[in-house]
């Protein structure tokens, strides 16, 4: 299993950004559990600001909504899940953790230390009793560098340049 | 609404409070982005949300600057009052605010780049990598002694089984210092573990590659900050086995650095970090610097450019409140309404001024009722003055003559009004028969100066004019001088010819009664005695003696005769007849009176020139029958020894002034008058012939004025004299007014 994701990611390696490739929710003990799979592509900057040892702060946004037909979409579960990236020097180790859960990860290079954060599984998303059996659902999500985290002087470069600007667009689909 | 948004424009722009607010609130919002820059934790997150703010505010700043300087051009434009004095306060408050203001920004961004750069050196940086080095090779040394160890390890438990495992693994762990000691499976499962914090449920275990490489390798060991509890080695080792029973197994190993060694390596790799971030952020952090300097900076500016409007407008406004005023007072309005303004002396000054205008204002309202009063009664004067009868004259203290009413004009009948301002002798050499009359003021007016100033003189002055003198009843006074004012003179005169006149008539009227009657008394009996004489001697003288007789009381009797008639004459002069009205056509009179000289030879030729058409006159016609006797005996004695002589009667109307006159002219070719008695020509006994008594011009004189007319005498150019008698006709006009006629007839 591994193996197979492994292989899929360098194949499009061209144009820095992230990028979700595959999102799904499954049904487990009437809890959707959600899995995600991200291709991070940084740009040289970005890679850069790491390797100097700035943080970065990966988010993902996670959003269940019902689209309404002339309102706007009434949104039911929001929830972010974010990831730190950090170089440290000493160790020469990447280290990887997640904001939510405080689980912390090491990795020699870069490539290995993404391999925590490109896969999300089983991350539970919504109880199935709240959302009402007749209605249409939408998931949406998106990833992307959290400016706010950034060093005060970086912000206002990360906010006006491109190759700070990585996230995904919206990732949607019917529940 | 666009005026209510104009209004609260102008109020913000103008007014002290919102400026006073709109300043603060910039300089805290700059307070807090400076803040933000310097320091990520307190306000990091406002930092952004700052900038915008401050952004914003330059903007409005700029549309108010905007605002008030498209005002102040086009009140420079158009050249409204202040708006130069405005305009040049600006210029040198922007000047005196920027100028400094710039210069401490120049030598700011000088400071900012070079101080920012001198945290950067080459051989700290070196130094910076050496001591990471360095740290490195301090934690290999104590990895590999560690692995060293973990070995050993790894050896004593060979033949353990799993199941007695744990307690092996404590011991061990007691005994090498470990901190954690985990016994795995080659696939990664826990056998058992053991370790130093009791409180941790999930032991640590090696990931994925490590097992593969410890497979392969049979050990592996890094150094590796575990969560927070900081800088550990982790030794992962292949538990070899000898028993076929239990299966090769992973000894993983989680050792403590030594806690000095473990300080100093994060106080390396913690400025080593912070270093290389900061080297990373060189660039940005200038930039961020330099965007709040600049923030900064133009916030100062604009704030002072926009005080600088502020305050210059502030303090030219009771300067253009001057300046409007003093236009307003120069345009001769002093009712302009001054609004208050503030404090200072500039407001004083603009109070004080409109306490001035209001003065100057009902000082002027003063002088008009003053002026308007002086009119009133210089009008009232004047009006006195046309009615008088009596002739007023005025003069400075110069002489010069500064008033004459409508009298004077008429007596002295000249027109004043030209003269006025000039002096008595440019007055007596414009009109040359006022001499008499300006030699009589100068010489009262000159001896009077110096004598009393309020003594009053009266003198009569007789006025030389060509239908006979006119006699003037001058009274003089000396005008004393009034607060400035010099003093000046007045004389008043009165034409009192007609009452000389009357007064002369009267006296002769006496004298040639009286001396009529004691002359009359004495002829009858010298007449008598002479024609006795004669009756009773001439028969009886001889011859001789009887002819000297004869020839003497002829004479005596003839020449008692003509007395008689002299005597006669000089009654009828005293004794005037009542005189009666009548409309006449005057020609038909006229040649009436002239047929009876033309039937009998009187040695001169009569020529008559009447108007045609001659409008009737109201006169009485032997008054009239008088007159035309005396003026052509007159003019047949004075042609008696001319040879050729000829008497031209004309008669013609004329209009004189606004008065229609009947002009009756008889001229002669005789001797004329001799220029010594022209003036008295018509006195009584005045002649220039043998015979007469010298009554009939001046009887011609008497019925003239009691027609109201007049008469005068000239010599002619060719030689010889005419009188001229005009007579007005308004009193009797036939042609306009029948029935006036028809009574006046009655």
């Amino acid at each position: 299993m591994l193996g197979t994701l492994y292989a899929a990611t360098p194949l499009l390696a061209a144009e820095p950004g992230f990028t979700i490739t595959r999102a799904e929710a499954k049904l487990v003990n009437q809890v959707y559990h959600l899995s995600v799979h991200i291709e991070y592509e940084f740009s040289k900057k970005v890679l850069e600001a790491i390797q100097s040892g700035v943080p970065m702060v990966i988010a993902l946004e996670i959003e269940v909504r019902r689209p309404r037909n002339y309102m706007w979409d009434e949104q039911i579960a929001q929830l972010k899940q974010r990831f730190q990236l950090q170089y440290h020097a000493l160790a020469e180790q990447y280290i990887v953790e997640n904001l939510n859960s405080g689980a912390q990860n090491t990795a020699p290079t870069l490539n290995t230390a993404l391999f925590y954060i490109r896969n999300i599984d089983d991350l539970p998303l919504i109880d199935q009793q709240l959302l009402k059996p007749d209605e249409e659902y939408q998931v949406r999500l998106k990833v992307g560098l959290e400016f706010d985290s950034l060093p005060v002087p970086l912000r206002l470069s990360a906010y006006t340049s491109r190759s700070w600007w990585l996230g995904s667009g919206w990732f949607v689909w019917d529940l | 609404m666009k005026n209510k948004v104009e209004r609260l424009l102008r109020q913000l722009s103008e007014s002290f409070v919102p400026v006073a607010i709109m300043a603060a609130f910039m300089v805290m919002s700059m307070a807090l982005l400076s803040a933000a820059t310097e320091n990520s934790s307190q306000f990091g997150r406002m930092h952004l949300v700052l900038v915008v703010i401050n952004v914003l505010g330059l903007i409005v700043l700029v549309g108010l600057i905007g605002i008030n300087l498209t005002k102040l051009l086009s009140q420079y434009k158009r050249n409204v009052t202040g708006s130069r004095l405005t305009a040049r306060l600006v210029v040198i408050f922007v000047i005196l605010s920027v100028a400094p203001v710039s210069l401490v920004y120049y030598f700011s961004l000088g400071f900012l780049q070079h101080g920012i750069d001198s945290w950067f050196d080459v051989r700290m940086e070196q130094a910076m990598e050496d001591s990471l080095k360095l740290s490195r090779s301090a934690l290999d040394m104590q990895k590999r002694e560690l692995l060293k160890k973990s070995r050993a390890l790894s050896d004593a438990l060979t033949g353990v089984p799993n199941d007695l495992a744990l307690m092996s693994l404590n011991d061990l762990r007691a005994e090498s210092g470990a901190n954690e000691l985990t016994l795995l499976t080659q696939g990664g499962e826990i056998i058992a573990s053991s370790s130093e914090d009791t409180t941790a449920i999930i032991p640590h275990r090696p990931d994925d590659s490590t097992l593969l490489q410890v497979r392969e390798k049979k050990s592996f060991a890094d150094v590796s900050p575990v969560g927070e509890l900081g800088l550990h080695v982790r030794v992962s080792v292949g538990v070899d086995s000898t028993d076929a029973e239990i299966e090769p197994r992973v000894l993983y190993a989680l050792f403590p650095i030594p806690e000095r060694m473990g300080e100093l390596a994060d106080k390396v790799e913690l400025a080593y970090a912070q270093y290389k971030k900061l080297v990373f952020l060189r660039e940005p952090l200038k930039n961020s610097f330099v965007l709040t300097l600049s923030l900064v900076l133009l916030v100062s500016i604009l704030t002072a450019v926009w005080a600088a409007f502020f305050s210059a407008q502030r303090l030219v406004s009771p300067i253009r409140i001057l300046t409007m005023g003093t236009k307003a007072v120069a345009a001769g309005n002093y009712d302009k309404k001054f609004p208050p303004t503030t404090n200072d002396e500039l407001g004083s000054l603009v109070k004080s001024f409109a306490d001035m205008t209001q003065r100057l204002a009902s000082a002027r309202d003063q002088a008009e009722r003053s002026q308007q009063q002086v009119e009133r009664e210089r009008s009232y004067l004047r009006a006195v003055l046309g009615r008088l009868s009596s002739g007023v004259m005025t003069l400075d203290h110069e002489r010069k003559l500064r008033v004459a009413n409508n009298a004077a004009n008429q007596i002295l009948e000249v027109n004043l009004e030209k003269s006025l301002g000039k002096g008595l002798l440019a007055i007596a050499q414009s009109a040359s028969n006022l001499a008499e009359f300006v030699d009589v003021l100068n010489k009262n007016f000159v001896s009077k100066d110096n004598v009393s100033k309020d003594k009053e003189w009266r003198e009569e002055v007789i006025v030389k004019k060509k239908g006979g003198n006119k006699t003037l009843m001058c009274q003089g006074a000396v005008l004393p001088g009034i607060k400035g004012m010099k003093r000046g003179y007045v004389v008043v005169f009165d034409d009192v010819t007609t009452l000389v006149k009357a007064q002369r008539d009267a006296a002769w009227g006496e004298v040639a009664r009286r001396l009529a009657h004691e002359i009359k008394n004495p002829l009858t009996p010298i007449q008598l005695s002479a024609e006795r004489l004669r009756r009773k001697y001439l028969d009886k003288m001889p011859p001789e003696d009887a002819e000297l007789l004869e020839r003497s009381t002829r004479t005596i009797i003839e020449q008692v005769r003509s007395m008689e008639e002299m005597v006669k004459a000089f009654s009828e002069y005293a004794r005037v007849p009542p005189i009666e009205f009548q409309p006449l056509q005057f020609d038909a009179l006229v040649s009436e009176v002239l047929d009876l000289y033309q039937a009998e030879d009187i040695g001169a030729q009569i020529i008559a020139d009447f108007q045609a058409k001659l409008p009737l006159l109201e006169a009485d016609p032997g008054r009239m029958r008088q007159l035309l006797h005396n003026l052509i005996k007159n003019a047949i004695e004075s042609t008696q020894e001319v040879p050729g002589a000829r008497i031209v009667i004309t008669l013609a109307t004329v209009v004189i002034g606004d008065s229609e006159l009947l002009e009756l002219r008889v001229k002669d070719n005789g001797k004329g008058i001799p220029e010594s008695i022209l003036n008295s020509l018509y006195e009584p006994q005045t002649t220039t012939k043998s015979k007469g008594g010298g009554l009939g011009l001046a009887v011609v004189k008497r019925i003239v004025e009691e027609h109201s007319g007049t008469t005068f005498a000239e010599n002619n150019i060719e030689g010889g004299a005419s009188v001229v008698v005009r007579l007005p006709l308004t009193q009797a006009d036939s042609t306009q007014h029948p029935e006036f006629l028809v009574q006046a007839t009655q």
